[in-house]
């Protein structure tokens, strides 16, 4: 039914809470769940209650749906101790698909974390998991397996990885891991370990989500929509900035180590996440409690997800992916993210005390969006902003210096 | 590429104080022939100079040479070098690179310079040589530190940088990375004078890194070196240049100092020399500051306070205000406030205890970690909080 009147063009179709689950299969977006006639009544008098309820259905449907789909697979966030800062910044992550760099010495979980982000991101919706089967399957990844992927790809290739193993080529081109990792993450552990050319090379899907390999029988398109997750230490011994073992590098090599990424690729990554180190008796004692699964983060993330999506169903919202962040006047950027004047004055007072670019502008609001998405929260205020600046701004680490 | 050994420059002085003191009636050349030789690594000249005279050295025989202590080889390599040099080139590449050459005769020339045991045999200036006299008229402090340094000694210099400029006092430092550079800025911030006295040439830029603080030094204070345009670094040109930097200042002051630092051989020197120390307190556990805190531990003054060591210095050298305006600090620490919200004021409560991650403040405090990131944001914008180390968090001083 629910099917048909989509079909039809219409907006809404009222259900009983009961039947919610089953007519949601066909057309998502349209259904509400009422209980009872006098609700259904005042919902189609008054938009707002009828957008309420809407939401309300959308929260209960994707608990729903996350509890069938968290799979018993993925390596889940309560192995991690500690580190609550780190895992609001992946459910961030997780929930816009912002590219995101770890710092932090070794042994303080860089791995273990990245590795638990396909776990609480949304499952492969139907579209989408068409795609990376086709992926897999023209790259004869498969072996063998029936039907559809289920689960997000998550790609980790060796910081020995050519250029072209990253990125796709060779004749016929084959999609390298940065299309492998379509609809998923990609995982760059030793972040400036990797060869210049291949790092450079991520530039232009990290932006466009996709990469264009032109050969001489002609040019081919891959899709490369990812999150890049990569991984640092903050020096090459590891160990600069920590508390109580002492670096051992020059301050030449730390600083030949972190110009290793340059300036132009630093730029695209969204978030730079500074992991310190702990102490044994401080990750032993920490009390995670329920908020730190991946079954509770993913429901968080699918809330947020479909709150954007019902946001963005309003003509006068923009949609935040990357590629239209620059193609739009940064004043309406802001308005139609939805910042409160504070909250605009702050983002500017920000990028003024960072002397941050224009390509910084665009991925701060797209980032305090996120965060108030998060929230479920139509405007984007100070709050949001300023937990944004803290991840965004990268000028402030002082080992970057 | 030292042209002679250790065991001949300890030799020296026995043997060449018979051979007397010559009358210094020399020329520009023999100067810069001198300075151009110890660049090269014959550092004894500098030595003899001060036993035999810069006369005797420019006339002398290799046999001689020999028989004032140096080696065969060396007395040998040095004739020839002495020999070989053309000052008609050397003048030529210092008009090319805009360089001042002071030779120990010039009234230009430093006097404390001549209280090292071996003075240099001249000075190459980059900058205004106007500017290098009004320096040298002034009250002077060398600060110095390391290379690695904290965020702690980053401010520390650069508020000593901004205070002693801005009571009218030359900042002389060494143009490195670190303390040295934090401490330039300090003094250029609030418009005052500032020395760099260099490892390299005077035209060379090093570290690299530094290009446009070397460009703001040079349009706005002093550039010195005793090594001719176009030296490059070496490895033991940076210990002589802390003896300079120690003659140069009334007082040492040490901000940051790991156990082997330069910054204590510049201590030293300057103690030798009768001048003060002063040396900043840090945390015990950190090595950046371990040579710091043993220097205050074997008797150097304690700088508790930047206006405290400053007023200290003022005391012990007795500066007259100096002609030179000097413009008023922007003074960022007078204009703020104290934080605003409530969450942000505990935040700074939990940070007054040491440095914290975001994690422990936001158990310290009892917060999600999601808004205590938030005030931490905040707190760093108005500059009440600053990052030490990777994700870890402290007080601005």
């Amino acid at each position: 039914m629910s099917e048909a009147a989509e079909r039809i063009g219409l907006r809404s179709v009222l259900l009983p809470v009961e039947s919610l689950l089953e007519g949601s299969a066909a057309a998502p977006e349209l259904v509400v769940g009422v209980r009872g006639l006098a609700e259904a009544v005042a919902a189609c008098r008054d938009q707002s209650l009828l957008g309420r309820l809407r939401l309300r259905g959308q929260r209960w449907l994707s608990r729903k749906s996350a509890h069938a789909s968290c799979s018993k697979s993925q390596p889940d966030f309560s192995d991690v101790a500690g580190q609550g800062a780190a895992k609001r910044a992946l459910e961030i992550a997780a929930a816009g698909g912002h590219h995101l760099l770890m710092v932090g010495p070794p042994g303080v979980g860089k791995t273990m974390l990245a590795r638990r982000v396909p776990g609480i991101m949304p499952p492969l919706d139907s579209q989408e998991a068409l795609e990376v089967t086709r992926i897999w399957s023209a790259a004869g990844l498969l072996n063998g397996m029936q039907g559809l992927l289920a689960e997000r790809p998550f790609r980790c290739p060796h910081h020995t990885a050519s250029t072209v193993a990253l990125v796709g080529g060779g004749s016929p081109p084959r999609p390298g891991e940065v299309t492998l990792a379509h609809r998923g993450v990609l995982f760059l552990d030793e972040f400036p370990e990797f060869a210049r050319d291949a790092l450079e090379a991520l530039r232009e899907p990290l932006e466009d989500g996709h990469v264009l390999i032109t050969r001489r029988s002609g040019s081919l398109s891959f899709p490369a929509r990812f999150s890049l997750i990569a991984a640092m230490n903050p020096c090459p011994c590891g160990y600069a900035g920590h508390p109580s073992i002492a670096c051992t590098c020059s301050p030449g090599q730390a600083e030949r180590y972190r110009r290793h990424i340059s300036g132009p690729l630093l730029d695209r990554v969204d978030m730079m996440l500074e992991l310190p180190a702990q102490t044994v008796e401080g990750f032993l004692t920490i009390d995670d409690g329920i908020e730190g699964t991946s079954l509770s983060i993913r429901q968080r993330v699918m809330s947020a997800c479909s709150f954007r999506a019902a946001r963005e169903a309003d003509p006068k919202a923009t949609t935040m992916e990357r590629a239209n962040l620059g193609k739009k006047h940064p004043r309406v950027l802001e308005a139609q993210a939805g910042l409160t004047p504070r909250a605009t004055l702050l983002v500017r007072r920000f990028l003024q005390h960072d002397g941050a670019g224009g390509r910084s502008h665009g991925r701060l609001v797209s980032l305090s969006r996120t965060i108030a998405d998060l929230d479920l929260s139509m405007a984007v205020d100070e709050q949001h902003v300023a937990e944004a600046a803290g991840l965004h701004l990268k000028d402030r680490a002082s080992w970057l210096r | 590429m030292r042209g002679e050994t250790a065991e001949e420059r300890a030799g020296l002085t026995r043997r060449a104080v018979h051979a007397g003191s010559g009358k210094d009636t020399v020329t520009c050349d023999a100067w810069l022939w001198a300075s151009a030789a110890v660049a090269s690594g014959y550092v004894s000249c500098l030595k003899l100079i001060s036993l035999v005279g810069m006369e005797a050295l420019w006339t002398a025989s290799a046999r001689e040479l020999r028989e004032w202590g140096l080696r065969t080889r060396t007395a040998l390599a040095l004739v020839a070098h002495r020999d070989s040099f053309n000052s008609d080139a050397v003048t030529k590449q210092l008009t090319n690179t805009s360089v001042h050459f002071i030779p120990p005769s010039h009234r230009s020339f430093p006097s404390p310079l001549k209280d090292l045991a071996d003075p240099p045999a001249g000075l190459y200036l980059k900058g205004e040589l106007g500017l290098w006299d009004d320096a040298m008229g002034m009250a002077r402090v060398t600060i110095v530190g390391t290379r690695a340094a904290s965020r702690y000694g980053f401010r520390v210099a650069g508020a000593l940088g901004r205070s002693f400029a801005t009571v009218g006092c030359v900042v002389v430092s060494g143009l490195a990375r670190g303390i040295d550079a934090a401490a330039h800025r300090g003094a250029l911030e609030v418009g005052g004078l500032t020395v760099a006295v260099l490892g390299t040439g005077p035209d060379v830029v090093y570290p690299r890194q530094h290009a446009s603080l070397y460009r703001e030094v040079e349009q706005r204070g002093v550039l010195v070196s005793e090594y001719p345009p176009g030296t490059s670094a070496a490895k033991w040109h940076f210990p002589a240049r802390n003896r300079l930097m120690a003659a140069l200042g009334d007082a040492v002051v040490v901000v940051e100092a790991g156990q082997r630092s330069g910054a204590l051989l510049t201590a030293d020197e300057a103690l030798t020399l009768g001048r003060d120390v002063f040396a900043v307190p840090g945390p015990i556990n950190s090595p950046a500051s371990r040579g710091g805190n043993a220097l205050a531990a074997d008797g150097a003054r304690i700088v508790y306070d930047v206006e405290q060591c400053v007023k200290e210095y003022e005391a012990l050298t007795r500066i007259e205000r100096s002609g030179r305006a000097v413009k008023t600090p922007c003074a960022k620490a007078e204009r703020r406030g104290g934080p605003a919200g409530v969450l942000e004021r505990l935040v700074v409560q939990a940070l007054s205890c040491g440095p914290r991650s975001v994690d422990e403040v936001a158990q310290a405090v009892g917060c999600a970690p999601r808004e205590v990131a938030a005030a931490l944001a905040l707190l760093e914008l108005d500059g009440l909080v600053g990052r030490e180390g990777v994700g870890v968090y402290v007080l601005s001083p």
